[in-house]
Parts: structure tokens; C-alpha cells; sequence
């Protein structure tokens, strides 16, 4: 599990890879908020280059989306293969239609 | 008319009548669910039943109060009062409906004129459409007409940790069908600091659309069935299957979770876990259907109709047959010939002195005796029903004369004669509304007496020494004693000067054309009341009585005896003709010559107690005395005692009742007669009219009375 962070003119871009289940969501969680407390402003949370999520790891998304003070500030985009399948089974709109 | 059609009005009759006691229940103010179902069922049954006869317009009208039970045994809406008298007029108005269908006559314009505004009275309380409320309403728009399981589940906080990802549940439901609406709720992630990532603060709900069986759906939840909340509630065809399956289901299970299982309705674990949880719970204790619905194993309707499936397998050994009442009085008529019959062998059995006869003879009189009580009891039916129908009676009038009027029923088990009740019907009608009219005082005037707003008529049953007695109280004004006398007096009953009691007066309200209501109201006061009344008891052998206090209320107590075709009788007889006395007036026996008589009067002293007697030979003008030795037979009516001399006893016999020819209807003191074993006629004593006799009698000389009302 892996999270990067980089800084550009066209903003934040947290590009999380490897698999978000609960095996990691902890580890995962840590560093988010770590990387998260540093920029204040929107972040784009690439999830392309995860390869598994599970429960844990769509509740991990959950509590960011709802507690990050704006709802928008936390925007996940390009979902991987394994990501949509599940965002389309649990017909989590918010995650299903995230941007490419 | 064709007999199943009959069968139908029969039975919709009955059931318009249950829906009428159920819902003066509900508006006196009884919250039960069982009533709301019972009232329910009654108008879907006749739905039912008048769509299989083709009763199309019974169907229409009372599809309408069907869905308004509907909806409040849903807890929809409540039975207010004021709806509660719209359908209690739309039964009467199906009642009526039923009527022209059983003449065979046409719907009238103005029948179908009523219904239409019954129909528009009812319109504010129905739907027509229903949604499913069991998903979140945005789903339920969406997925109308949908026919899906709906799953909703909350896992221990431990399991992702545990390894049971909730995801691996939807994707295994998901391979069963199709996932028609599925919805994570977040509302219990907490916020930062006591969020831990690898507890589950989710719960699921999801609609999915399959054919599987409960038992494959249950199979997704096989790992953490133990440690999570799990509700799945079936399509609603699957429901109704259900409900089918019920309702044919003929065997002998008796339990409701066997019901429900052996359908599939709830899983074997699901009842387990029920059954488990009403154990813990002592108090209250609740109905496992309660528990199963609570839980939403299983939706109320299949409840419901399991429950009544319980009971009909219950009601089994009681099952009721429909016999017509001419075949039950032909019946009792063969048990009275045959009970004359056993008579007469016996005196034969006597004289011959053979041992083996007679033994033969006293069994067969045994068994007799048994098929002449069976034989009875077919007949006797407890009054409670019809006491019920004056709650109706006593709403209606009160209403009418804008009173608040409280019935107050007790005894309804009390048992008598069916011929009796529907004889009975009448008068009691009578007295109710003269209670109800004349009795209790208009609100205001009751307010004015310092007396509770809301007037009591109480109706009471009970059997007493044999007989029957019935009671009807009010507490309203009492008769006016005044007027009682002024008009007994212009009638010329009453000499202007004759000095009577008040207890002496009341009766005479019993006289025909005696009515002392100022104003004729439509409900009573013309005059042609109380004398019916009087009378119609009379032809029951009965006795009324009537003692009342002004300002406090009047009560009037009707007695009668408890069947009129055989009675146990006492044979005596007098200067050699035979008498009955029924055995169950009878007190005691004494020799007559060894009492104590009182000096200058027809009584005697008995330990105490002054009992006035009649001597029948003089009383009926019989020939000389036989036997020198007088016996004195003490008997009791009511509260009421007296003693009739006779001069010889022979014991107690079985007697058939054969009444007198009209020409003897006016002979006092003998109320029937019967025929004996030696083919004499015999004459049964009619003893309350000895005992007033007796009793009257003696007050004249005494020139006392007690008083009589105890309030």
C-alpha cells in the first residue's frame, strides 16, 4: 500500500496503490491524514493503481468523504478495474461516477 | 331460494353482527388488535363470500370498509368516534343489502342512493394505492410494482477484522439474482479521533430480485448469522404464496412457528432464535408472532393469517353444526314420551317384583334421565348475544336523545332456553328504552342532581334456585310515584282516598294503556309498553317485578324457569288428585300437625320465621281428605317462602310439562300438567302464584309491608 502525494500548479493529486482492504486501511488511514493535514485545499484521490478493495477500504473512503470538512475537497477519480466492479455492485454513486 | 345462497346470508348475518359487537367495542375504547383483525375479517369474508355469488354490489360497498379496517389494524388510522358511526351504518346498510338479496327483490334507487353517501362519508379514510413501506420511500417509488426480497443487516463491529466482509455478502446475493437497489449507510461512522478503520460502522439494505428460497438467501449470512441483525423480508408474491399455503395447509400443527415453518415463511434458525428470546423475556410475555414480526422475519399479514389458520385447526373439536330448531323440538318431544314411557315401566317393573326387571329397569331410567339432560342442553344457548345487541340499542337511543348512556352487561354465560331468548328479545327491548327514555335524566338534569353525567343501564343474568333471573337497572329517576297514583286514580284503579305504598304502586305501571310520560317521544311512552311486557313474561312463566327510588333508579327483575318442557317434579297429592311441585322450588317437608302454627292466621312459625301456607283442598275446592295425616311442604320462589298443605308424598319423578287447554289458562295456581306413569293426570303447582297467594294473603291481615328496594 502505497500513498503519494504530489503538488503541482493544477493542485493536489494523492494517488493511492497496491490493495486498500483491511489489512492496510489502518496504515492507509495514517498517512491520508498526514498527507491531507499539509494541503489546504481540494485533493484529487487517484485510485487507479489500486489493485483490491474490500469493505474496510470503501468505509475507509466513506469516513473521508463525510468528514473531510467539505465533502468535495475529497475527490476520487480514476478508479481502477477492481474498484468499479465493486463501486457498481454496491451502486455507490458517488464512487461509480467518479471522474477518469 | 338456493340453499347455498341461504348458507351465505346466514353466515353474513352472523358476521355483520360480530363487525357490530367489535366495533362498539373499539368505541368504547378497547385498543385491542384482535378486534380491529376480527372486525377485518368479518367484512372480508363477506366480500368473499358475495363475490362467489356474484353479489357484485355487496363486493363494491364493502370493499370500502374493508380497506378503512385495513388501514386501521396497519395503525394507519384511528377509529375515531365519528367513523366508527359511518361503518357502523354502512352494516347496517350491507345488513340491508343482504335483506333485499334474501326477498329476491332489486337493489332500490334508494338503497343505491344511501350507499353513494355512505360511500362519500368513508372516501376521506381510503387509499387505493399502498407502497411497499418496508423500503426508504425514494427506493420504493422506483421500484413499484418490483417483486424483491428486501435484506437489510447490521454486522458486529469485529467483522472485517473477522474476515466477514460485508462485500462478499452482496456479491454472493447478487449471484442469486439481481440487485435492484442497494444503500450503504454511513450514519454511524463516527468522526476523527474515534474512527478505527478496521471496525464496521456500515449497515446494508438492499432490495434484490430473485427466485431463490429464503433458505439460499439466508446462506449468504451463514458465517455471522450469530453475531448480526438480519431482517429479510420476502417478495410480496412470495407472501402470498405463503399465505396460500397456509390456508391449505389442513394437518394437525397447532403451533404457530410450526405453521409459519413448515411453509418456509421464517427459517428454522429465525424461530429458533424467536423462541430463544420469548424465553428471556418473562415479562411481559410476548406472542412469538409479535416477535417474528418485530424482527421482520416475517410480515404481519402472514402472521395474521396463520394465527387464523391456529385457530380454525384448534377449533376443530368443537366444531359447530347449523340444525334446524324444528328438529331439535322434535327431538325433545320424543324425550318426553319417552321419559312418560320409562314412567310407566317402572309402575309395571313394580308390581311384577322381578329382580333382573327392576335392576334392568332403574339403569335404563338412569340413562334415560342422561338423554333427557343432553336432549335439553341442545337447546340452552347463553344470553350473552342477546345482550349484545342492546349495546347497539342503548348507542342508538342515547344518541337519538342526546344522553350519555354507559351498558354495563353481566352474566353473559348464563344459559337458557333458546325458545326463551328469542321470546325475550321484545320485552327486554321495552324496558331498555323506557330506561333509556323515561330513566335516566337528560344530561343537564343529572348534572343538576349532583349524579355522574354518563347514566348506567346495567343488564344482569344469573341463575338462581332454578330459575333464571335477569336484571335491568338504571340509575336514573325513578318512577314518579305522584303521577303513578293521580293516573292509576282517573283510570279508576285507585280509589282517590286509598292509601297505598309506593312498592305497591309501581306495579300498576303494568296495566294496560298506563303510560305516564308527559310527552309521546317515538321511542316510547305510548302506552302500549309496560302490559306487552308483563305479559310476554307471563307466557314464560315468568315473573316480573319492578321496585324503584326516586332520584336513585329502578330496577326490574324478570324470573324465569330454566327450561318448560321436562322438569324434575316432586309428586304429592291431595285428597286424591296428583300434583307436581318442581323439585327445584321445593325446601323442605314437615308434618303439618307438628308445627308450630300462628293463632288467627294462615301461617306458621319455622324456626323463627313466619311462613304463610295455602291449603290446596280448599284453595281448589277437592273432595275430603284421605289421609289425616297433612303434610306441609315448604317452597321458596325468588326471596319469597310459603307452604302448601297436601295430604300424601310419593317422591320425585321426571315430568314431561303438557300445557293446559286454553280453557284452563286462566286457573290460578296450576301451571301445567303432565301424565304419569299410571296414566293419571297429574297438575303442576305453579308456585310463584301459590306463594304470592300465600304471601298476599297474609300481608292484608298483618296489614304490613317491608320494604323491598335495597338500592
Amino acid at each position: 500500500m502505497d500513498v503519494e502525494l504530489t503538488q503541482s500548479g493544477e493542485g493536489a493529486v494523492l494517488a493511492l496503490s497496491g490493495e486498500l482492504t483491511i489489512y492496510t486501511v489502518s496504515q492507509c488511514r495514517a498517512e491520508i491524514t498526514q498527507c491531507i493535514a499539509k494541503i489546504k485545499r481540494a485533493v484529487r484521490v487517484s485510485l487507479a493503481g489500486v489493485t483490491e478493495i474490500d469493505g474496510a477500504g470503501i468505509q475507509l473512503l466513506m469516513f473521508f468523504k463525510k468528514h473531510r470538512i467539505n465533502g468535495d475537497e475529497f475527490i476520487i477519480a480514476d478508479l481502477s478495474a477492481d474498484v468499479q466492479t465493486v463501486a457498481d455492485l454496491l451502486q455507490l454513486d458517488w464512487l461509480a461516477d467518479a471522474e477518469k | 331460494m338456493d340453499i347455498p345462497l341461504d348458507a351465505f346470508i346466514v353466515e353474513a348475518r352472523e358476521l355483520l353482527t360480530t363487525m357490530e359487537s367489535g366495533l362498539l367495542k373499539i368505541e368504547d375504547g378497547s385498543h385491542d388488535d384482535e378486534l380491529l383483525n376480527e372486525v377485518f375479517r368479518a367484512a372480508h369474508t363477506i366480500k368473499g363470500s358475495a363475490g362467489l355469488f356474484g353479489l357484485d354490489y355487496i363486493v363494491d360497498f364493502t370493499h370500502g370498509v374493508e380497506n378503512i379496517m385495513d388501514r386501521a389494524r396497519e395503525a394507519e388510522i384511528v377509529l375515531a368516534r365519528e367513523l366508527v358511526g359511518i361503518l357502523l351504518a354502512c352494516v347496517d346498510y350491507i345488513s340491508s343489502l343482504i335483506d333485499s338479496y334474501e326477498r329476491e327483490q332489486p337493489i332500490t334507487s334508494q338503497l343505491v342512493n344511501l350507499g353513494c353517501e355512505l360511500n362519500r362519508q368513508l372516501a376521506p379514510w381510503i387509499v387505493t394505492n399502498v407502497t411497499n413501506k418496508a423500503l426508504s420511500s425514494d427506493a420504493a417509488t422506483s421500484l413499484q410494482g418490483e417483486e424483491y426480497w428486501y435484506i437489510k443487516w447490521t454486522q458486529q463491529a469485529d467483522a472485517l477484522r473477522n474476515g466477514m466482509d460485508p462485500i462478499a455478502i452482496i456479491k454472493y446475493l447478487a449471484g442469486l439474482g439481481e440487485v435492484l437497489y442497494c444503500s450503504i449507510n454511513d450514519h454511524d461512522i463516527p468522526s476523527e479521533d474515534e474512527f478505527d478503520p478496521e471496525s464496521l460502522y456500515l449497515s446494508f439494505e438492499l432490495a434484490l430480485a430473485s427466485g431463490a428460497a429464503k433458505t439460499d438467501i439466508e446462506d449468504a449470512f451463514l458465517f455471522i448469522k450469530d453475531d448480526a441483525v438480519i431482517k429479510i423480508t420476502p417478495p410480496r408474491s412470495s407472501s402470498r404464496e405463503y399465505i396460500e399455503l397456509i390456508q391449505k395447509s389442513t394437518g394437525k400443527r397447532s403451533r404457530l412457528g410450526e405453521i409459519l415453518l413448515s411453509v418456509g415463511a421464517v427459517s428454522e434458525s429465525e424461530l429458533a432464535s424467536a423462541l430463544d428470546y420469548q424465553k428471556q423475556v418473562t415479562l411481559p410475555k410476548l406472542p412469538l408472532g409479535e416477535i417474528l414480526v418485530e424482527r421482520e422475519s416475517v410480515s404481519k399479514d402472514i402472521v395474521d393469517v396463520a394465527l387464523l389458520q391456529q385457530k380454525i385447526v384448534k377449533s376443530v373439536p368443537v366444531k359447530l353444526i347449523r340444525v334446524d330448531s324444528e328438529r331439535l323440538d322434535q327431538l325433545i318431544n320424543l324425550v318426553g314420551e319417552l321419559v312418560i314411557n320409562q314412567q310407566r315401566v317402572n309402575v309395571i317393573a313394580d308390581r311384577v317384583h322381578d329382580g333382573p326387571l327392576e335392576e334392568s329397569v332403574a339403569s335404563m331410567m338412569a340413562l334415560t334421565e342422561q338423554v333427557r339432560d343432553a336432549a335439553l342442553n341442545l337447546r340452552m344457548v347463553a344470553i350473552g348475544e342477546t345482550f349484545q345487541r342492546f349495546k347497539r340499542v342503548v348507542r342508538d337511543t342515547a344518541t337519538a336523545l342526546n344522553k350519555d348512556i354507559k351498558l354495563v352487561l353481566i352474566g353473559e354465560d348464563t344459559e337458557l332456553d333458546r325458545s326463551m331468548v328469542e321470546k325475550l328479545t321484545d320485552p327486554l327491548t321495552h324496558i331498555v328504552r323506557n330506561a333509556i327514555d323515561h330513566g335516566i335524566e337528560s344530561i343537564g338534569v343529572r348534572a343538576e342532581r349532583s349524579k355522574p353525567t354518563q347514566g348506567t343501564i346495567k343488564l344482569a343474568a344469573s341463575h338462581d334456585s332454578g330459575s333464571v333471573v335477569i336484571e335491568i337497572e338504571d340509575d336514573g329517576g325513578g318512577l314518579d310515584a305522584v303521577s303513578i297514583k293521580a293516573k292509576a286514580v282517573e283510570k279508576g284503579l285507585l280509589g282517590e282516598t286509598d292509601v297505598v305504598t309506593e312498592q305497591d304502586l309501581y306495579p300498576l305501571i303494568f296495566h294496560p294503556g298506563f303510560s305516564t310520560a308527559t310527552e309521546v317521544t317515538n321511542l316510547s311512552g305510548r302506552g302500549v309498553g309496560m302490559d306487552v311486557v308483563k305479559r310476554n313474561i307471563e307466557e314464560l312463566q315468568g315473573v316480573i317485578q319492578i321496585v324503584s327510588r326516586q332520584g336513585v333508579g329502578t330496577r326490574i327483575t324478570i324470573r324465569l324457569p330454566l327450561t318448560m318442557a321436562i322438569i324434575d317434579g316432586f309428586h304429592v297429592s291431595c285428597a286424591g288428585t296428583d300434583f307436581i311441585i318442581p323439585q327445584n322450588t321445593l325446601v323442605e317437608c314437615l308434618d303439618f300437625d307438628k308445627v308450630k302454627h300462628v293463632d288467627g292466621s294462615h301461617s306458621v312459625n319455622l324456626r323463627g320465621d313466619l311462613v304463610p301456607y295455602v291449603e290446596l283442598q280448599s284453595l281448589l275446592s277437592l273432595g275430603q281428605i284421605v289421609y289425616d295425616h297433612k303434610k306441609l311442604i315448604v317452597v321458596q320462589f325468588g326471596s319469597d317462602r310459603a307452604g302448601i298443605v297436601v295430604d300424601k308424598l310419593f317422591g320425585e319423578m321426571q315430568t314431561v310439562v303438557k300445557p293446559l287447554s286454553p280453557i284452563f289458562q286462566a286457573l290460578r295456581g296450576v301451571g301445567g300438567c303432565s301424565l304419569l306413569g299410571s296414566g293419571e293426570i297429574a297438575f303442576i303447582l305453579d308456585v310463584p302464584q301459590l306463594i304470592a297467594f300465600a304471601v298476599n294473603r297474609e300481608h292484608k291481615m298483618l296489614g304490613s309491608y317491608e320494604e323491598q328496594y335495597e338500592p
